[in-house]
């Protein structure tokens, strides 16, 4: 088996010639991290359907309840399945293509054991309760900055190997590698600016509107350039090594990367409409996100018509399977994306199941059926044997198959149905299924049916776990694969690049582009950074001391997984909660807390609309206040203590952010607070009720029946102006 | 899979070369793998052993295959030791480190990229070396101290990559001109996306933003604007000023006034905070427009690529190999071949003179028809055409068609009866600009004072009025109708002369040559001499290129030293051969009696007469071909020889034939055709017809198996394509409708669209868009139409 | 709306240099090939490729011989 290439380096062919060898064991490493997260990371999403279809299942464990263990499933799949396997992908084909070792073997190391520890942390603080509430970067400040070096570690990594690569064209996955890097780190730091009140404890920097934006500037493009670009790459990598082809058009691969590039980035408002967003703002993101068809649909047609005339090996390969039906999903979903952006469509189907369905389409497909084809092709060429079985192989793949349909159509038909139910009027005017329960019923067996499309996908992965253990084993592991190319000799200095620099027209360009960006930052960021145009309303006031640790709870149980706080301005939503939201609302939510998804009805106008007591009955279980809900108990909020020991801090660190805490009130807070705790215990008690005033429960009332109250007793019209983006200053 | 497998196992084991997956009628075998020649199996050989065997990893066997392999001079490539050789292949020498591009036409497969790649493997002192594929070009980086070119082109050639040195400069990657166009597409395209984002908000929200936002998108689109102005925009306004310094006006001239005003307009705008301006337009206008300007460019490359590489310069010389002397297209030839060349022949190659003395005339390249006497040893430069007798050279190197042809087609040959195309789109395109600016002015003034709506009129006329569909569409169309012809059997000098084929309307055919071939074996009885004196008159005939002698010579033992031969066209060939005189040609020429019996040819040796009687068969599809002419054409025969074969003819010719002319008689027929307003195609060999091929509207020199090449003709075809004469013909015309109606088309686009932005209901960014689409489709359309069709219309 | 401003800014920043990227790539000639760099990856691994389900079986069985 022994290979030319493996020979010592042969003195004739010259000094410049380098032997070197690939390293196999990062990407061993990460192969193994992606396929047992992956493993983990469905189950657990398992786990969180089932909870919607048996509300008792594992109930009354405060770390295994559904609010938290959302996120907790989310990040898994994003961060460590689909995070995992990007890395796979990038250091066994970047060295490849770069014919060169990667970087330094202590960043790879520092790299894959410090993505490990980010993930272990974040399953260790997410069930318990330790959490921003931003969605896809719950995680709290100090695995914000852990990430940060991990990712830096990355990077320098890569583009180490990118300057030492050995061959002189760049193959345009490396450009799709790249673009991840920076896009990621920056959208992380920007979306992460947040000040600590404790070790585990943060405020968004940003408040209502302006943290929305930021969270779905980010939030979509985490999407784009987490699990689309290094995706991509992958698949301009491994469609054509797998299927033996050349790419179908690599010219269109090229166009295809800086398509994408150049618009995906303005994309993320179309996560906000019908919001409190400014309405060009939202209409913005959904112009650039029905462009992005275009690029989209050149890549997956690129990947597609790569296959061309090897169709009958389709049939026999389960990598191929799995990348045409990763590339088919993409394409889908990048369809159905642009379409969700358009105002109407997503009036329809925001905070619906629907796209549940569609992210799902995204993620087992397309980036599960990237992450497995890898896996199928990697693991058998460093291990230098074939794959176990090629039949356990395609079994695994039917599972999967089957299992997106079931997952996805079931919530596809769920979403509109309760969509079109939350929207239906009788004759009267008056709204056809006005207790929002009733439209939550109708969904159940939709969820049963998601539950076994999950459990099928699972079972599929699990048998992938075993079929590659089994193909280890029978293999002999090659660490290092010896390879042999000359080093890269540098371009005589022709000075192409300086003669660009030196045509006078595109220097004075330069510098005249860049002096108007920067004055244009000079000029607007102070003004716009002293007084944020969002209207502001005379009647908001900041949240009293026990409303604010009430609101941290709220967050802290991932209330906002299943509730959402924002009233669009549409009859059948203002007939159904009330009043809709206004930005002006929002200036002292440090993080905004809009949700993204309606499993339980808004709670943005609940303040005052039940007794004290109703909360109180309705947290403990459910059902006793309203039959059939599927919501969780709370018991554990009625036996432990309301923690204020960082009250006084948490009053600071607001008031730096802009919150009008008068000077020194951070001393009176915890009176402030007790005061308030004990007039709704006593309400409580008063009703039959008994409760100590220091049950982290009270808190939770105090903040649910403040929600949406500040503009409550004026009429909604006189607000009307300060909707507007234009109103208000 | 298994039948997969099986599959492959068929392909290599039943008789299909191991290396290049050619059926092997003579298999060569090598332990169990079959090769088709022993070529093929050395270089198999030689990847094993050097452990390359991933170069077999393709589907089908990826090699080149070697048979001529053998046929191929060993030192041929020993003209590389010499620098000025070399020159043309070496990007950069400092003495230390080396980088040449290497021709290798045979690169086709990722098994060859990868091979060429590892040159460094096989090679010692190459460094490296980077395949582009569809360039043909390698780069090899090397070290002048460890190895040379001339080693490393032998080791290509050794792996069965055959450089080929023949190619003039190699085209050194994309020329720099071009990268720069990309750069300004993405500049301009990454303009345009950005300036749109913060244009959208403006139009969506109907009203201006909040002031402060407003202000910012509005200096932001200006400062992304900016580069696209100076950078993108560059061109236009450089080919402005030169209008403004040299007084003629350009086609860009109203473009970049379009888009001074356009920009003009928008600065003060914003600067004013009268607006938003129309930077989006702007922005985009440019990046169109550039896409265009791509797009033109890619096309008028790819005609010249089809000119040079993929024409058939319908060639070939007598080569002397062990022994035999065959005829061999001149493609074919390497260095060291031996070639005899016979008077009125081109020599193919750089060649030495292996016996002299002789004459060479270097009418095409020097344009001076003097010949020049050479002797033994001297070195004779390819494009040289012999004159006097047959001379015998060794090649230097491969013959090079595109070099041939370029001297062909070199002006100083070609005839003044060029159609005036170009200067004629000149003139127009100085027309049209004046008027556009003539009509944006007016509409300006019209409009005035309202300036927003007379600068937005201005800049939709200047803009949207597009020259280039009108200028384009004739240059586009013929040249690649030139292409196309050219890769199909008729080559023609310049595009001029497609046009002037779509307007003939009668053709005139030379016959011997002609409508006769000498590809098959001649009839010729004699008489009157011994047999020992016909030895010596086809001694004499064999110097000859015109087909009675070449009959002649074939038809038996053409030994014999021949010496101061003496041709004249129209009358005979007189030479000294082992020392006696002969004369073949008429009657006068030859002084001996005239014999009146038809079709005789007399022959004098020492004073003994002789006759012979040579019957060239007619070309086999012949009578077809004239039939289907003389459905649209009238058609005549011109001839040189005496009417014995009138007969034969009569049905396809009717009265329209001419015999017994000498060349200046044709030329004198051609003439009196064209007197009564005829435009005349002349189909000859170009030997005694020269004079009328250059006097007729179009002259086509047919030629089989020589390498005569009429410095007067204007299309040269092989012999046996002559049969598709009338798809030639129709091919013509479909050129000339293609051009008349992409005419019409954009004169009625121009009409409406200048009608339209006259009122003004055409915003800048319509225009932007329309105007690039008006020439892209022009250009599209003419070159799509004819490629289409030459399937349609030509034989492939 | 402030941040507004803060997302432009930072998302000019990255398409600037990304447009510096892009100028690098053509003027070095990266993208004078468009063709070839697609062939090279598929022979670019070290090692002999294994058949390991059937993609490049039939080319590997094909070179064993």
């Amino acid at each position: 088996m022994i290979t030319p290439v493996a020979e010592p380096s042969r003195p004739h062919a010259g000094g410049a010639v380098e032997t070197f060898a690939y390293d196999n064991r990062i990407v061993r490493q990460f192969a193994v991290a992606t396929a047992v997260w992956g493993v983990v990371a469905f189950i657990v999403g398992l786990v969180v359907a089932l909870k919607l279809v048996f509300p008792g299942l594992l109930a009354g464990i405060p770390e295994l309840s559904y609010g938290r263990i959302r996120p907790l499933h989310t990040n898994a799949a994003i961060f460590a399945f689909a995070g995992n396997a990007i890395f796979v992908g990038v250091y066994y084909s970047l060295q490849r293509l770069c014919k060169a070792r990667m970087y330094s073997d202590r960043l790879s190391a520092l790299h894959f054991w410090g993505w490990q520890l980010v993930i272990v942390t974040a399953a260790l603080t997410l069930p318990l309760g330790f959490t921003t509430s931003k969605e896809y970067a719950e995680l709290e400040w100090p695995i914000d900055l852990l990430i940060t070096g991990v990712w830096v570690a990355f990077g320098w990594n890569m583009i180490g190997t990118i300057l030492r690569r050995r061959e002189r064209h760049m193959y345009v996955a490396i450009w799709f590698y790249l673009a991840t890097f920076i896009t990621v780190a920056m959208l992380h730091v920007v979306n992460s600016l947040e000040l600590p009140v404790s070790l585990l404890k943060s405020y968004s920097m940003y408040a209502g509107v302006q943290d929305a934006l930021v969270q779905w500037w980010y939030g979509h493009n985490a999407v784009a350039f987490f699990l689309t670009t290094p995706f991509l790459g992958m698949m301009y990598y491994f469609i054509p090594k797998a299927a033996n082809r050349p790419v179908f058009s690599y010219r269109l691969s090229i166009v295809h990367f800086w398509a994408l590039i150049f618009i995906y980035i303005w994309a993320g408002p179309h996560h906000l409409l019908y919001t409190a967003l400014p309405d060009w703002a939202q209409s913005l993101g959904t112009v650039f996100s029905v462009m992005l068809i275009a690029p989209s649909w050149g890549g997956m047609v690129n990947g597609l018509l790569t296959l061309r005339g090897a169709w009958d090996r389709v049939r026999q390969d389960p990598v191929l399977k799995f990348l045409v039906v990763g590339v088919t999903a993409y394409g889908m979903a990048t369809f159905e994306g642009p379409m969700l952006s358009l105002k109407t469509v997503n009036g329809l189907t925001h905070y619906t199941d629907y796209i549940i369905g569609h992210v799902h389409l995204g993620a087992l497909a397309w980036n599960g059926g990237l992450a497995f084809a890898m896996l199928y092709y990697i693991v058998p060429r460093i291990y230098r044997t074939s794959l176990y079985s090629v039949r356990l192989a395609n079994v695994h793949f039917w599972l999967a198959t089957t299992g997106i349909l079931f997952y996805v159509i079931p919530m596809y038909v769920g979403g509109i149905t309760q969509s079109l139910m939350w929207r239906e009027f009788t004759g009267e005017g008056l709204l056809r299924y006005g207790n929002f329960l009733e439209t939550v019923v109708r969904l159940a067996p939709m969820y049963a049916l998601r539950a076994v499309g999950g459990t099928l996908f699972t079972a599929g992965a699990v048998l992938a776990l075993v079929n590659l253990y089994r193909t280890a084993q029978q293999g002999s592991f090659a660490a290092e694969e010896e390879a042999q190319a000359p080093a890269l000799v540098r371009e005589p200095a022709t000075g192409a690049w300086h003669r660009r620099l030196e045509s006078r027209p595109v220097q004075f360009a330069v510098f005249t582009f860049v002096a108007v960006i920067i004055g244009g930052v000079v000029e607007f960021v102070p003004t716009f950074l002293v007084r944020s145009n969002v209207p502001t309303i005379e009647t908001v006031r900041p949240y009293t001391p026990l409303e604010l640790e009430g609101r941290d709870l709220y967050i802290r149980e991932g209330c906002l997984g299943c509730h959402s706080q924002m009233v669009r301005p549409m009859r059948a939503e203002t007939e159904r909660y009330g009043d809709y939201s206004k930005p002006g609302e929002f200036v002292y939510d440090h993080p905004f807390l809009w949700g993204s998804k309606r499993t339980g009805p808004d709670l943005h106008r609940v303040g005052g609309k039940y007794p004290d007591s109703w909360h109180f009955v309705h947290m403990k279980e459910p059902t006793a206040t309203s039959p059939g809900s599927i919501m969780p108990g709370y018991p554990w909020l009625y036996e432990r203590k309301l923690d204020t020991s960082h009250i006084e801090g948490k009053i600071i660190t607001l008031r730096r952010l802009g919150v009008p805490y008068p000077e020194g009130f951070e001393h009176e807070a915890r009176a402030a607070l007790e005061e308030q705790a004990a007039r709704i215990a006593g309400g409580l008690t008063s009703a039959g009720l008994p409760i100590d005033p220091d049950r982290e429960i009270v808190a939770l009332i105090a903040y649910l029946q403040r929600l949406g109250t500040d503009i409550k007793p004026r009429p909604s019209h006189t607000q009307a102006s300060a909707a507007g983006p234009n109103g208000g200053l | 899979m298994l039948a997969y497998v099986a599959q492959q196992d068929t392909s290599t084991t039943a008789l299909f070369c191991r290396h290049c997956g050619d059926p092997c009628d003579r298999p060569v075998r090598d332990g169990d793998e079959v090769f088709c020649c022993t070529g093929c199996r050395s270089v198999h050989a030689l990847l094993m052993q050097e452990g390359l065997d991933r170069y077999y990893a393709c589907e089908r066997p990826p090699g080149v295959s070697q048979r001529d392999a053998a046929l191929r001079e060993p030192d041929r490539f020993a003209a590389l030791d010499d620098p000025a050789a070399a020159a043309p292949f070496l990007e950069f020498d400092d003495g230390r480190i080396a980088r040449a591009r290497i021709p290798v036409p045979a690169l086709h497969c990722a098994s060859c990229v990868w091979l060429l790649e590892r040159l460094w493997k096989l090679q010692p002192g190459v460094v490296s070396s980077e395949v582009d594929l569809l360039r043909g070009i390698v780069r090899v980086t090397f070290r002048p101290r460890e190895t040379t070119l001339r080693a490393i082109a032998e080791r290509m050639a050794a792996l069965g990559y055959e450089p080929n040195l023949a190619v003039e400069r190699p085209t050194g990657g994309v020329p720099a001109a071009r990268r720069r166009l990309y750069r300004q597409i993405g500049v301009a395209g990454f303009a345009f996306g950005n300036i749109m984002l913060f244009s959208i908000p403006r139009y969506v929200n109907g009203a201006p933003l909040e002031e402060g936002f407003q202000r910012l998108f509005d200096l932001l689109n200006l400062g992304f604007a900016l580069p696209v102005l100076l950078f993108s925009a560059s061109d236009w306004f450089r080919g402005a000023w030169q209008t403004l310094r040299t007084r003629h006006v350009t086609l860009e001239f109203p473009v970049a006034l379009g888009l001074t005003v356009i920009f003009a307009r928008s600065v003060a705008d914003i600067a004013l905070g009268t607006g938003e301006g129309f930077m989006d337009s702007f922005s985009g206008l440019v990046f169109f427009l550039l896409i265009g300007r791509l797009f033109q460019q890619k096309t008028f490359e790819r005609m010249a690529f089809d000119r040079t590489y993929r024409s058939f310069f319908p060639l070939a010389v007598r080569v002397e190999r062990d022994g035999t002397c065959n005829v061999v297209p001149i493609e074919r030839i390497g260095a060291g071949d031996v070639m005899l060349v016979r008077p009125h022949e081109l020599v193919p190659a750089d060649a030495v003179l292996l016996d002299g003395p002789g004459a060479i005339d270097y009418a095409f390249v020097t344009g001076e028809s003097v010949p020049v006497a050479v002797s033994a040893g001297d070195t004779v430069h390819a494009g040289g055409r012999v004159a006097g007798h047959t001379l015998r050279l060794r090649a230097l190197g491969p013959a090079s068609h595109s070099r041939l042809a370029s001297l062909w087609a070199n002006p100083i040959l070609q005839a003044p009866k060029t159609t005036a195309l170009a200067n004629l789109n000149d003139r127009f395109g100085l027309w049209f600009t004046v008027c556009a600016v003539a009509i944006a002015v007016a509409g300006a003034i019209w409009w005035w004072p309202d300036l927003g709506m007379s600068a937005r009129v201005a800049t939709a006329v200047l803009i949207i009025a597009c020259p280039c569909a009108l200028t384009m569409a004739a240059p586009v169309t013929l040249g690649t109708a030139l292409g196309q012809l050219g890769g199909r059997g008729l080559f023609a000098r310049h595009p001029g002369v497609v046009l002037d084929l779509s307007r003939i309307d009668t053709i005139a055919f030379d016959k011997t040559g002609t409508l006769t071939t000498l590809s098959a074996p001649a009839l010729v009885e004699h008489g009157g001499l011994p047999a020992a004196d016909w030895r010596l008159v086809r001694a004499a005939a064999a110097h000859s290129v015109h087909p009675i002698s070449r009959a002649l010579a074939q038809s038996g033992d053409a030994s014999g030293v021949v010496s101061d031969l003496v041709e004249t066209p129209g009358r005979g060939l007189s030479a000294v051969v082992d020392g006696s005189r002969v004369r073949i040609g008429t009657a006068e020429f030859t002084g001996v009696a005239a014999d009146d019996r038809p079709g005789v040819t007399h022959v004098s040796v020492d004073g003994r007469a002789g006759w012979v009687r040579v019957t060239v068969p007619t070309r086999d599809g012949i009578d077809e071909t004239v039939r289907a002419l003389s459905r649209e054409h009238d058609v005549h025969l011109v001839s040189g020889d005496h009417d014995a074969e009138a007969a034969r003819w009569q049905p396809l010719f009717g009265r329209g034939m001419a015999f017994r002319r000498t060349p200046a008689g044709k030329v004198e027929f051609v003439r009196g055709l064209q007197a009564r307003g005829r435009r005349v195609l002349m189909v000859g060999d170009g030997l005694n017809d020269a004079g009328a091929l250059a006097a007729a509207d179009v002259g086509i020199a047919a030629s089989d198996a020589t390498a005569c090449v009429v410095p007067a003709c204007d299309a040269v075809i092989a012999g046996d394509r002559l049969r598709e004469l009338p798809a030639y013909l129709r091919y013509a015309r479909r050129a000339r409708s293609v051009i008349v109606l992409l005419f019409v088309l954009s004169m009625v686009y121009n009409a409406v669209a200048l009608g339209i932005a006259l009122t003004g209901a055409l915003t800048p960014l319509a225009a932007a868009v329309l105007m690039p689409i008006s020439s892209i489709g022009t250009i599209g359309g003419a070159a799509g139409a004819m490629r289409w069709s030459a399937r349609r219309l030509l034989p492939s | 709306m402030s941040v507004i401003v803060l997302l432009i800014v930072a998302g000019s920043l990255v398409a600037g240099g990304f447009l510096a990227a892009f100028l690098w790539a053509v003027e070095s000639g990266q993208f004078d090939d468009t063709h070839t760099p697609a062939l090279r990856v598929l022979l670019d691994d070290a090692v002999e490729r294994h058949s390991s389900i059937g993609s490049e079986g039939a080319v590997h069985d094909h070179t064993r011989r």
